[in-house]
C-alpha cells in the first residue's frame, strides 16, 4: 500500500516540478520504490560467504554451492563447492568435488579437487584426485591418490586455474 | 550471526556447547532431505524435505518442498508445505502452497498464495507420515 501511494505520488509530481527532466527519470525513479530491498541481484552477490552446515544437520542428498561449503554435520549423498571444508566431527558418505577440499572429519567414498588437505583428524576411504596434496601426520587414509585432477579429458567443469 | 531474532528459543537440549548454527547461503543448493536438531538459516535454495526445530528462510532463501518444525519464520520464498506450531511470515515473503499452524503472524506485504489451516498442537506430533494434501 504505502509502496503504492510513494510511487503514484512521484509520478504525479514530478512533471509538475521539473518538466522538461520528468520524462527520462519518471521510470527509473518508480523502480527502486517497487522491487523489494533485499532480493536484488546485487545483494545476493554481496552476501556470498562460507555456508555452514552444522553438527546438528544430517542431509540426504545433494549440496552443490558456487561459493564454500563447511560441514560439520553428516551428509549421504555428493558436496561440490569452491573450498570444501569437512569438519572434525562430521561424515560424508559420497564424492566430495571441488577447488580446494579440507578433511578434518570422515569422507567415505571420493574426493575430486585440485588441492586437497587431510589434517590430523582427517580419516578418508576412497580414491583421491588431485593435483596438490597435503597429508599431515595422523591422518587415516585407505584408498588410491590419483594425481590426475584436470588432466585427461573429464567431464568435470572444473579447470586447472 | 548475530542477526537471528530468535535466539533464545528453546532448542532440544543436547549438543552441548553447540555454536551450531547452520546457514545455507545463496549459491547453495541442496536437493533432499535435511534434519536438523536445532536451528537452520536457509538464504540459499532447498529442494526436498526439511525436519527442524526452527527454520528460517532468509530473504534470498527459497524452499520448495515440505518444512516440518516447531517454529517457522518465512522471509523469503516458500513453495510447498509448513507444518509448524507457530509461523511468521514476514513483509518479503512469498508463498504458495500450505501452512499448516497453530499460531501464525503474518506481516503486511507478504505475497500469499496459500491455504492456512489451523491445526491443534496435538496434530504436529504425529507428522512422521506427512498427510497426502499436493493439489
Amino acid at each position: 500500500m504505502t509502496m503504492f501511494t510513494r510511487s503514484d505520488k512521484s509520478a504525479d509530481e514530478k512533471p509538475q516540478n521539473t518538466p522538461e527532466a520528468a520524462r527520462a527519470p519518471a521510470t527509473p525513479q518508480l523502480r527502486p520504490a517497487a522491487t523489494p530491498p533485499v532480493t536484488t541481484p546485487a545483494a545476493a552477490a554481496r552476501a556470498h560467504g562460507t555456508s555452514v552446515i552444522g553438527k546438528a544437520v544430517k542431509i540426504t542428498g545433494q549440496i552443490e554451492s558456487t561459493e564454500d561449503v563447511q560441514i560439520e554435520g553428516q551428509v549421504d549423498g555428493d558436496v561440490r563447492g569452491q573450498t570444501v571444508t569437512i569438519g572434525a566431527n562430521a561424515r560424508v558418505k559420497g564424492t566430495v568435488y571441488g577447488e580446494t577440499v579440507e578433511v578434518a572429519g570422515t569422507v567415505e567414498g571420493k574426493i575430486e579437487a585440485r588441492k586437497v588437505i587431510l589434517t590430523s583428524t582427517g580419516h578418508m576411504t576412497g580414491d583421491v584426485i588431485h593435483a596438490d596434496i597435503r597429508i599431515e601426520s595422523g591422518a587415516f587414509i585407505d584408498g588410491h591418490l590419483r594425481p590426475e585432477h584436470g588432466k585427461d579429458a573429464k567431464p568435470s567443469t572444473k579447470s586447472s586455474t | 550471526m548475530a542477526v537471528l531474532p530468535l535466539k533464545n528459543f528453546a532448542r532440544s537440549g543436547r549438543l552441548p556447547g553447540d555454536d551450531g548454527q547452520s546457514r545455507l547461503l545463496p549459491g547453495l543448493t541442496i536437493d533432499g532431505h535435511l534434519e536438523v536438531d536445532g536451528e537452520i538459516y536457509i538464504d540459499g535454495l532447498v529442494n526436498g524435505r526439511i525436519d527442524g526445530v526452527t527454520v528460517i528462510i532468509g530473504p534470498q532463501g527459497t524452499v520448495v518442498g515440505d518444512i516440518v518444525a516447531r517454529e517457522v519464520r518465512i522471509e523469503g520464498t516458500l513453495e510447498g508445505r509448513t507444518f509448524a506450531h507457530h509461523v511468521s511470515i514476514t513483509q518479503t515473503a512469498r508463498v504458495t502452497g500450505r501452512v499448516f499452524h497453530h499460531t501464525i503472524s503474518v506481516d503486511k506485504g507478504a505475497r500469499i498464495d496459500a491455504r492456512m489451516p489451523w491445526r491443534p498442537l496435538n496434530y504436529f506430533e504425529t507428522l512422521d507420515q506427512l498427510p497426502e494434501t499436493r493439489s
